[in-house]
């Protein structure tokens, strides 16, 4: 009897989303199959990694930025996410900050990975055709050289802008059709990652690819390795260290986009346990779904021709050293690979086709939030206000239109830098630095303490007199930091260029403190000021 | 001259008291509630025989030893916008037997707020000059009408053409278009609309008028809610997102449409803060965060030539 509330008749009851829906949410933003390509680059930029330890160490470590989320999403259980929690809780320049350069980074991805979903994705169909139909002499065959024509400069700019038109077309058209476009993405990915692992499995593994390979590829397997070797890279050699660093950038990048929860919490009932549910969960699926892939992948074509051929790949440090390599500048994808392990090409294409879509929808999703976000930026004046313009069926076209914009840059940045993209993860960590240190100093400051106090119960849990927010804020800082640092290594060891720093700075990170302080000293002389917006009122 | 805008503060202490000081706060000559100030949610306190008390809220059960933890919660519930009932297991189950009794209980609490309010209201802006508007909204109860009247400083402007400084006039209805939830201002549409047409045809200059109705326009962003089935469950569509739809009124709309005047001040859905123009007219819908103690608002900064500036806040 105790535990009865007594609730009238009244309007405005309206969160909508459901736990199930939340954590549907949460897992279809990021794309599941990336990992598909983070295979190569991995090996590439710390030699000695082991993918399937890689993903085990760096999934769960994933868990203490998602519970920081959860307690802010608990504690502030408004849509908004990091701009609003910054705003309130530190001031509305670093809070912008931080929604910037998350936004920066969704948008980056949804230019670039239109690049992966043609390259990687729907070109690897026509690759593993010429394979199949051409064996050794595959690249002779018209099917590869079709995909070469494809993957050149002239004809993969027109084709992945209109690529990017048609996914921001269907961002424009409304939240249902880009749900849609999700849902369709994570059963493409899931097909995909299911035939590619019953292409490993039955197809024989490790012994009928060292076949297939040595048959089809013109050189043998023994010689990539030994090749490799022979160029001072670490083939056969695993380091648990290196594991750890390695999994912590891109299995972590890979799992980015599942706190995109934070952001449509308003709209979610039962916020705790949907919180909880939606970005822990997505977590432990997305574990379940990379170790499957991972070890697949290891078990079929063996951790050491990963580390060979990543050296030989595009961006790696043997690209175009040794003319033996069979597949010059094509990116030896394991979606491709499976062409030479099984007989059955079906395998491979369906894994390609599911890349390309899940991609292609993966697209999509990372722009979604950043969108969102453009126009809400624009309607608290920090952006032109025509920005939150809107069509007569009420779409904001005018943040879909700079959304699409900001895409097709870093879209056509990535056609001549490939590689630099991975770099951006910079901006991503700096910005979850500042979730970190908002997590901290929540409540403690004069204003966060306000908010703290007011929280449910959970948020207010303490360890040894510390409250768990503030811990996991400093966990967050240090794991974000981590990363920071870690993406810095190959720069210091000079296995990347500068240029990609200087890219990502002045793209993701300064631009925000410049936006904010031009925007706030413009409505100063003119307008409201800026500066009100976020400013508690006292209420004594 | 510059107005702060609020709305749906839904019983919540904390953001009244906001309020009471957001004029000076914003330096605005004309502060304005819009609508639905009264809460929805009893949170009963239930003393036990051995003369503890025990609550649920938010899910989380209470035990409180002693009257300094029942007025610390009492606080939080309050400022939440609910109203803490200190109560025995024996009225308790005089409530399940007679739910009228709950009914007469939330008349009761929400008069007594609505009370302390006003005269708080009247203490601390004995001396300001800000001109105070607070208006009930299809939430409200018509019992509390009495008591805003009787207040020395709130104005309850609903149902009035108001004269609000030298150039510009408001007018101001907190009935809204009939909800699912048959709430005490909810007006079929055609009742909407003569009760505006009834102050509108007062209006002197409506270029620079101003529409405080409750209601947002249909067919705009101020009024996306979501779809609900004959359950009054939402429906959702593929991964979980609310089909939204336009909840607002087509009087409000019509009206707006029809007059054009200068500015629309709106509320009632929550998550749908938005501004847009209709025409000449600009409308503002703040959204409410009245449950964190989030005071939503607008400041909008007029002069005789209209409108020079607006900002969404959050005090």
């Amino acid at each position: 009897m105790t535990e009865q509330v007594f609730i009238r008749k009244a309007s405005g009851l309206t969160r909508v989303i459901g736990p199930w829906s939340a954590l549907a949410y949460a897992f279809m933003n990021p794309g599941i199959m990336y990992a598909f390509l983070y295979l190569i680059w991995t090996h590439q930029l710390y030699p000695g990694v082991d993918m399937p330890i890689a993903s085990a160490i760096a999934v769960p470590l994933m868990f203490i930025p998602a519970l920081l989320y959860i307690w802010f999403s608990i504690s502030m259980p408004r849509s908004g996410g990091e701009y609003i929690w910054g705003s309130r809780i530190i001031s509305p320049a670093w809070g912008f900050a931080a929604g910037w350069s998350l936004s920066m980074v969704g948008l980056s991805w949804a230019g670039s990975c239109i690049y992966w979903a043609i390259s990687y994705g729907a070109n690897m169909v026509l690759r593993a055709l010429a394979i199949s139909q051409g064996g050794a002499n595959f690249a002779n065959q018209p099917l590869w050289a079709t995909a070469n024509l494809i993957d050149s400069t002239p004809v993969l700019l027109p084709l992945g802008t209109v690529l990017i038109i048609s996914f921001m077309a269907i961002m424009w058209r409304g939240a249902r059709a880009s749900m849609l476009l999700a849902w369709i993405g994570v059963v493409s990915g899931t097909i995909g990652t299911a035939a590619f692992v019953l292409g490993v499995f039955t197809g024989g593994g490790l012994p009928s690819f060292i076949t297939g390979f040595n048959t089809m590829s013109g050189t043998t397997y023994d010689a990539v390795l030994n090749a490799a070797k022979t160029g001072g890279w670490p083939v056969g050699v695993y380091s648990l260290g290196v594991s750890a660093t390695g999994g912590i950038t891109y299995v972590a990048l890979n799992s980015l986009g599942s706190t995109y929860t934070a952001n449509i919490i308003g709209e979610i009932k039962d916020v705790r346990k949907s919180a909880i549910l939606a970005m822990l969960g997505a977590l432990v699926l997305f574990f379940v779904y990379w170790e499957i892939f991972y070890s697949s992948a290891y078990y079929g074509f063996s951790g050491d021709f990963w580390a060979a051929a990543s050296y030989f790949a595009p961006g790696g440090s043997g690209s175009g050293t040794w003319n033996g390599w069979p597949l010059g500048a094509v990116m030896p994808m394991p979606n491709l690979m499976l062409a030479f392990l099984n007989s059955n090409v079906w395998f491979s294409i369906i894994t390609s086709l599911g890349f390309a879509i899940c991609t292609y929808a993966s697209c999509m999703g990372m722009a979604f939030g950043p969108v969102r976000n453009l126009f809400a930026y624009s309607f608290d004046r920090v952006l032109p206000t025509a920005f939150s313009s809107t069509d007569r069926k009420g779409s904001p076209w005018a943040a879909v239109a700079l959304g699409a914009v900001i895409a097709e840059i870093f879209f056509i940045i990535n056609v001549f830098y490939y590689t630099w993209i991975a770099y951006s993860i910079l901006a991503w960590f700096f910005a979850w630095a500042i979730v970190g240190v908002i997590g901290i100093i929540f409540p403690y400051t004069a204003r966060g303490k306000q908010i703290f106090e007011k929280s449910p119960e959970i948020v207010k849990k303490k360890v040894v007199g510390i409250p768990l927010i503030a811990i996991f804020g400093v966990l967050t800082f240090i794991i974000s930091i981590t990363i920071d640092y870690y993406m810095l290594l190959p720069f210091l060891q000079g296995l990347a260029s500068s240029l990609y720093i200087w890219i990502t700075g002045t793209m993701f990170i300064i631009p925000s403190f410049v936006i904010y302080y031009l925007s706030r000293i413009y409505h100063r002389a003119k307008h409201v000021p800026m500066e009100l917006q976020f400013k508690e009122i006292p209420p004594d | 001259m510059r107005i702060y805008f609020t709305t749906d503060v839904h019983g919540s202490t904390v953001c009244f008291k906001k309020f009471l000081n957001a004029a000076k706060f914003y330096s605005a000559d004309v502060a304005i509630v819009g609508g639905d100030i009264t809460g929805k949610l009893i949170i009963p306190i239930v003393q036990q025989a051995d003369g503890t008390y025990s609550c649920k809220h938010q899910g989380t059960p209470y035990a409180l030893n002693n009257q300094d933890e029942v007025g610390h919660l009492r606080k939080r519930i309050e400022d939440q916008g609910y109203y803490p009932y200190i109560t025995n297991k024996n009225e308790m189950e005089d409530f399940a037997k007679q739910t009228s009794k709950v009914d007469d209980l939330f008349t009761q609490l929400m008069l007594q707020r609505v009370e302390e309010w006003v005269k708080l209201a009247d203490e601390r802006l004995k001396d300001q000059k800000v001109a105070c508007y607070v208006q009930p909204g299809n939430d409200d109860r018509y019992q509390i009408d009495p008591i805003l009247d009787k207040s020395q400083r709130i104005i309850n402007p609903d149902g009035k053409v108001i004269l609000i400084d030298e150039s510009h006039e408001m007018i101001s209805t907190g009935h809204a278009n009939i909800t699912p939830w048959d709430c005490p201002r909810d007006e079929p549409e055609e009742k909407l609309a003569e009760i505006i047409e009834a102050m509108a045809s007062k209006v002197k200059d409506m270029k620079n008028c101003i529409f405080n109705f409750h209601c947002p326009p249909y067919g705009t962003h101020l009024d996306q809610g979501p779809q609900l089935d004959e359950n009054l469950t939402p429906k959702l569509d593929a991964g979980g997102a609310a089909r939204m739809t336009s909840v607002g009124s087509a009087s409000v709309r019509n009206a707006i449409d029809k007059y054009q005047p200068l500015l629309g001040l709106h509320g009632h859905i929550h998550e749908s803060k938005a501004s847009e123009r209709l025409g000449r007219t600009l409308i503002l819908n703040p959204g409410s965060e009245y449950g964190e103690g989030v005071l939503r608002g607008a400041l909008i900064d007029l002069d005789k030539k209209g409108i020079q500036s607006h900002l969404f806040v959050q005090g």
